[in-house]
């Protein structure tokens, strides 16, 4: 047998015995995730809490879809009549200062800090238009600020090989226009004013939004003519169904500036607006935005259902996925009453093992929402982590048995991982069975005070929590991801 | 997107999700690596699916973004991460004799990313070095040289699968 030979068939060999299980679901989470994604925006705010928390999610970059039923808005249609929404004169209260736009237009782009322009043609930086190509696309007061959006040519589109569109995912990164908002003080002077966000890519023919959740301050940017409906927050009711309601509200000029109540946390995620143009749904969306680091948002209280862990500086990963839930909701902290159902150690490729929670959030209707962390510290002050899933459950399933598959790794490149099944089943809950496809029975595992961690390489198909008698009590399977459009 | 579309990505998916996920652990080395990357990979299709569908060859095109992703995500790692020891998956040779294939695993995890990806298309896929060079977006002398390259590191694990002393001997030599 040829060295070439015995290679092919010693890879293929390699890949079968390797390859990971495909997922049935895969179409569907990648759906999900895309929709997920085009609601992001990475602000500046984003940027340098980064530098303080590294948050990785190699290994939960995916999960479930929805677990609740959520019914979705109407299909965004995308072979409507394009028209680019930031094309015409300056739109706004302050258009008529031909001073104040001019002053705005020939305002920098970059901040002190800001990262420079990268070497490589896939990472060429942050755009920052001559001052030729710039227009003022809007200028105005909103809520306890005055905003502008100046839109100029993307100097940071990649190039060469790079610039494949099957590379990109960001879908404005090779538009030829970028965007800047800027903001400043009420009634501020142009040289107030100064750039938030990212400036970026867009694509001109979308609409754009943004908002600010310590003013409650949303500004949506469409065509002129077009209708610009806003719903602030999913309503989650008693049996955990999700549904939105969208309000129609005055766009003139094709612009809508909402003042709604501040919560100090993102609005871009519960907040969502869609775009009507000839009565077809053009977008649905949420605006992008900015959130102050320096504020100071009321941190959600827990009460814990079991014996708190050693504390460990990874705990603080726990409130931030509170924090996300509250933002994902759009509801206040005082309507949420978060339960820590346990929290510990799991297993992990680094020096020390990783700290896990698996926490409910009951809101007001009823409903709770089950949701995790898994971080670890990186030491310095820095911690990573991400989650191990989430669900929707209807009123009354509070106490439910959880089951989590938890990814760790060391949070470096080429970190292998670790994969730990955290069980919380009910206290006088005595063993746990896992089971396959097929219903096949894997294994049987005990339960101390209603808790297993075990290995898991595989990720089972459902568990069944099992009483002193054998009786099953509870059956369910890994969380998946609530994803709420 | 529109239903019909949706419909064909998941019959897609459904058709080439097993295949994807072999070559995507062939390339990182590891099986939560190689979920993420199709994962990714399929994620950039589907945003670009009518177009893609439409061109006839979808196939092709998420097995390139699947390559290039994964080169250009080692390069990014390369650059900006922190330096670390990667702690191979040594195979303690008191223990239990060496499985062949998974010296082939450790080799092919130590060659650099191209360099992999080339041996892995050339002779896994069995594509040939044009087709290989359209995949990872360069030249056919290119793929040569990293397929060369590739095999000669390669070629002290594809001796015969069952340890000689002689090649036990070699492998302690490495070290």
């Amino acid at each position: 047998m040829s060295t070439e030979t015995e290679l092919r068939d010693r890879l293929a060999r390699v890949a079968e015995r390797t390859a990971p299980p495909a997922d049935p679901y895969l179409a569907s989470r990648i759906a999900a995730r895309s929709r997920a994604q085009r609601r992001q925006r990475i602000g500046l705010t984003a940027l340098a809490a980064a530098v303080a928390a590294v948050v990785v999610a190699v290994p939960a970059v995916l999960s479930g879809p929805s677990a609740g039923p959520a019914p979705g808005p109407a299909a965004p249609r995308e072979d409507g009549a394009a028209v680019d929404v930031l094309a015409g004169p300056t739109r706004g209260p302050l258009a008529g200062d031909a001073a104040f736009v001019a002053a705005v237009r020939a305002l920098p782009w970059a901040r002190p800090g800001q990262p420079p322009p990268g070497d490589e043609p896939s990472s060429p930086g942050i755009p920052d238009p001559p001052v030729e190509t710039r227009r003022v696309v809007w200028a105005g007061d909103v809520a306890g600020a005055r905003w502008a959006l100046v839109a100029g040519e993307n100097t940071a589109r990649p190039r060469g090989a790079a610039a494949d569109p099957g590379l990109q995912t960001d879908l404005g990164a090779l538009s030829a226009t970028a965007v800047a908002w800027f903001v400043g003080p009420p009634g501020a002077a142009a040289e107030q004013m100064v750039v938030q966000d990212v400036p970026h890519g867009v694509d001109p023919t979308r609409p754009l939004g943004y908002s600010d959740a310590d003013t409650g301050a949303v500004v949506v940017i469409t065509a002129p003519g077009d209708v610009v409906e806003v719903s602030e927050r999913p309503q989650i009711a008693a049996d955990a169904t999700v549904t939105r309601t969208y309000t129609p509200v005055e766009a003139p000029e094709g612009v809508a500036v909402l003042a709604l109540a501040p919560t100090g946390v993102d609005l871009g995620r519960a907040l969502s607006y869609r775009v009507l143009r000839d009565g077809v749904v053009l977008t649905t969306t949420g605006p992008d935005g900015r959130a102050d680091p320096e504020d100071v948002v009321p941190l959600p209280t827990a009460t814990w259902a079991r014996a708190r862990p050693t504390p460990s500086p990874a705990d603080g990963m726990t409130t931030s996925m509170m924090q996300t839930v509250l933002s994902s909701t759009g509801l206040p902290a005082a309507e949420v009453a978060f339960t820590v159902l346990w929290s510990g150690d799991v297993p992990a490729p680094a020096p020390r093992p990783a700290r896990a929670a698996v926490f409910t959030a009951q809101l007001p209707s009823g409903a709770v929402w089950v949701g995790t962390s898994l971080a670890l510290d990186l030491g310095g002050g820095t911690v990573g982590g991400t989650e191990c899933g989430s669900a929707l459950r209807p009123a009354g399933e509070a106490t439910r048995t959880v089951a989590a598959v938890c990814a760790a790794t060391d949070m470096t490149a080429g970190s292998a991982t670790v994969r730990s099944l955290v069980v919380v089943g009910p206290a006088d809950a005595s063993a746990v069975r896992l089971l396959d496809d097929d219903g096949g029975v894997l294994a049987e595992h005990p339960l101390t005070d209603g808790i297993a961690v075990l290995d898991a390489p595989d990720r089972p198909a459902a568990v069944e929590t099992l009483g002193a008698g054998g009786q099953v009590l509870d059956r369910t399977g890994p969380l998946d991801r609530v994803v709420l459009d | 997107m529109r239903a019909e579309d949706s419909r064909g990505f998941e019959d897609f998916v459904s058709d080439v999700q097993p295949a994807l996920l072999r070559l995507a652990v062939l390339l990182t080395g590891d099986r939560g690596h190689a979920e993420d990357l199709v994962q990714t990979a399929l994620l950039k299709t589907y945003r670009h699916w009518p177009r893609v569908a439409a061109a006839g060859s979808p196939t092709a095109y998420v097995r390139r973004v699947l390559v290039t992703s994964h080169i250009s995500w080692r390069r990014r790692l390369m650059t900006t991460e922190q330096v670390v020891e990667s702690p191979p998956d040594r195979i303690d040779p008191g223990a239990v004799p060496p499985d062949p294939d998974e010296e082939l695993s450790a080799a092919l995890r130590s060659l650099p990313p191209r360099m992999r990806a080339a041996v892995v298309l050339r002779y896994y896929a069995d594509l040939s070095e044009q087709q290989t060079a359209e995949v990872m977006g360069c030249s056919a002398s290119t793929v040569n040289t990293q397929t060369t390259r590739g095999l000669a590191r390669l070629r002290a694990v594809l001796a015969p699968p069952l340890p000689s002393p002689a090649a036990a001997g070699h492998r302690e030599e490495r070290g």
